[in-house]
């Protein structure tokens, strides 16, 4: 701990002394502050290297995310990548990727091992995919009611490039039982109470999905070891599904005989009602009402140009962005300057490889001057279409994939 | 009488400068502090720079109990009713070490439904996208 506690763990006067200072009120129930806790004022947490046009939500935990013209790339750069933590990362300190290990257990594990990531580098084949990973609640300030949580605007999405060896590979070295249902991830990462035998978060994925061949246990992003912000060592990566299923710090993972069932995997975390309720309707968070989250909804992004755009020369702009459908591929994108009256079909490329965004281009031509918003709206490949209102409320405020838009006036 | 109306008049001149002086205040508050709000809800109010929120004879005790473990942000983007912050309050002594706020936690929940309820955004529930806002407009070459 800090120089602020005793040794029991509690704040010290002078440490109370300096907080109401910082506040300047007298700090109530200073006593009751539980051990361990460093409050608000005497804690910094920058995240160093972001671009400074990210929009941070919350610092701790550290929540942060990209307007949608920062994710312009391909491939979107670690400094442009949102961070969704839950708790707070370990100490910087106590990440030795030499010292650290991963350990599969579990019901139907045939047996417990435990590998350096040495000897994972070593022993499996590596691979690197481009793969969506998305914050469930992205999208979640456009509901109303509001929904408690993060109120993210639309940049709580990125596709980078992991490296790392394949879940499956991995869980056949250590076999599997007949029985195995689940994999569940447990991390290093400290809960906000900092009580220590608290778990932050420890959520996973039905065995199909872990065996597929992008499911990664990944130790490099874009070619750079991962950031501490997200994950370092070692983070699994999947693709496709609410971004809290990629667990980060990542230090054992169990082989569950029954749907896992850790922190944020119950309750209505990352799931939805299973019947459409009106907005604001109270649901009872039972195990029959709530299901699940798996493969994201499909959507799409404008990335260039930045909203607000005055044209002065010209009245036709080249727009382009990304479009990804979770589990499935995107296979038509169109763009409307007339909320949706009209529509035309934008250049769509095909995705690097599965699970990865693809990009889209469409050249418009404006009639007249005057105010216009660019929506784009994504179609998946079983026909599903992003809406242009917002999609079906649920209490959590998850999976708002309404069409994005920018605004653009054309003065010529 | 007189000697009673004088001191009636000098103590209403009394109050009438200490109101203007009051009010002056405020408005130097405005022009400093008044730095964070990005949100056009409520002008009038004068906000924290330290905290973000709402400044109020509360504050502190909301600054106190409520930002040991989080940050203030996440008070300044939620909107809950009073059941919904008090649904908090339990859900963060049950799940996440809070302790009991005693007489305080009526202070700090008329704090929390005076300023942060979603009553502000009733006119946002009458369309399916609301009008797009805050457009920084730029020369696009």
């Amino acid at each position: 701990m800090n120089d602020y506690h005793n040794r029991r763990g509690f704040l010290k006067k002078s440490a109370i002394t300096t907080l109401a200072s910082l506040v300047g009120t007298k700090i109530m129930f200073a006593e009751n502050i539980p051990a361990h806790v460093t409050p608000l004022p005497l804690l910094s947490d920058p995240v160093d290297g972001k671009d400074p046009g990210m929009t941070v939500l919350s610092d701790r935990p550290m929540n942060m995310e990209a307007p949608a013209h920062l994710l312009d790339d391909p491939v979107t750069p670690i400094n442009k990548m949102f961070i969704r933590n839950n708790g707070l990362p370990p100490s910087e300190e106590s990440i030795d990727p030499s010292a650290w290990t991963l350990t599969i257990d579990g019901e139907s594990a045939k047996q417990k091992r435990t590998y350096t990531i040495a000897e994972l580098k070593q022993r499996f084949k590596p691979h690197t995919y481009q793969l969506v990973l998305e914050c469930g609640g992205n999208g979640r300030s456009g509901y109303y009611p509001p929904a408690s949580g993060n109120q993210w605007s639309q940049g709580a999405v990125h596709c980078a490039a992991w490296t790392g060896i394949r879940l499956k590979d991995i869980l056949a070295d250590v076999g599997l039982k007949d029985n195995a249902v689940y994999i569940g991830y447990y991390g290093k990462d400290i809960h906000l109470s900092r009580d220590a035998k608290k778990v932050v978060i420890s959520r996973g994925v039905p065995i199909k999905k872990a065996l597929e061949d992008e499911t990664l246990i990944a130790w490099a992003v874009n070619g750079d070891d991962i950031p501490l912000f997200h994950g370092a060592p070692l983070r699994l990566v999947i693709g496709g599904w609410p971004a809290s299923v990629s667990g980060k710090w990542l230090h054992t993972i169990s082989v569950r005989n029954i749907v896992h069932d850790g922190p944020k995997m119950g309750g209505s975390s990352y799931r939805v009602p299973v019947i459409p309720v009106q907005p604001g309707e109270k649901v009872e968070e039972t195990e029959e009402n709530f299901r699940i989250i798996e493969s994201m909804p499909v959507k799409s992004l404008i990335t260039h140009p930045k909203s607000g755009a005055v044209l002065s020369s010209n009245r036709s702009l080249s727009v382009r962005g990304h479009a990804w459908a979770g589990d499935l591929e995107v296979t038509e994108v169109n763009v409307s300057i007339d909320y949706g009256c009209t529509w035309q079909r934008a250049n769509l490329s095909a995705p690097k490889n599965r699970l990865a965004w693809q990009q889209w281009s469409a050249k418009i031509d404006f009639p007249q001057n005057g105010y216009y918003e660019i929506w784009v709206k994504a179609t998946d490949s079983k026909g599903v279409s992003q809406p242009m209102v917002m999609p079906q409320w649920n209490p959590k405020g998850y999976l708002n994939n309404a069409c994005h838009r920018i605004a653009v006036k054309v003065a010529v | 009488m007189n000697v009673r109306r004088v001191t009636l008049a000098v103590a209403a001149f009394f109050v009438i400068a200490m109101g203007i002086t009051c009010v002056s205040d405020l408005r130097n508050d405005q022009t400093t502090t008044d730095t964070t709000t990005t949100t056009s809800l409520v002008d009038t109010l004068n906000y924290d720079p330290h905290s973000g929120l709402v400044v109020d004879t509360t504050l502190g005790l909301v600054v106190a109990n409520c930002s040991g473990c989080h940050s203030t942000e996440l008070i300044r983007k939620s909107r809950f009713t009073r059941d919904g912050w008090i649904a908090k309050i339990r859900w963060m002594q049950k799940e996440q070490n809070l302790w009991d706020l005693g007489k305080n936690e009526k202070s700090i929940l008329d704090y929390l439904e005076k300023y942060y309820s979603p009553s502000s955004l009733d006119a946002r529930a009458q369309m399916r996208r609301e009008p797009l806002d805050d457009i920084q407009w730029y020369d696009y070459q």
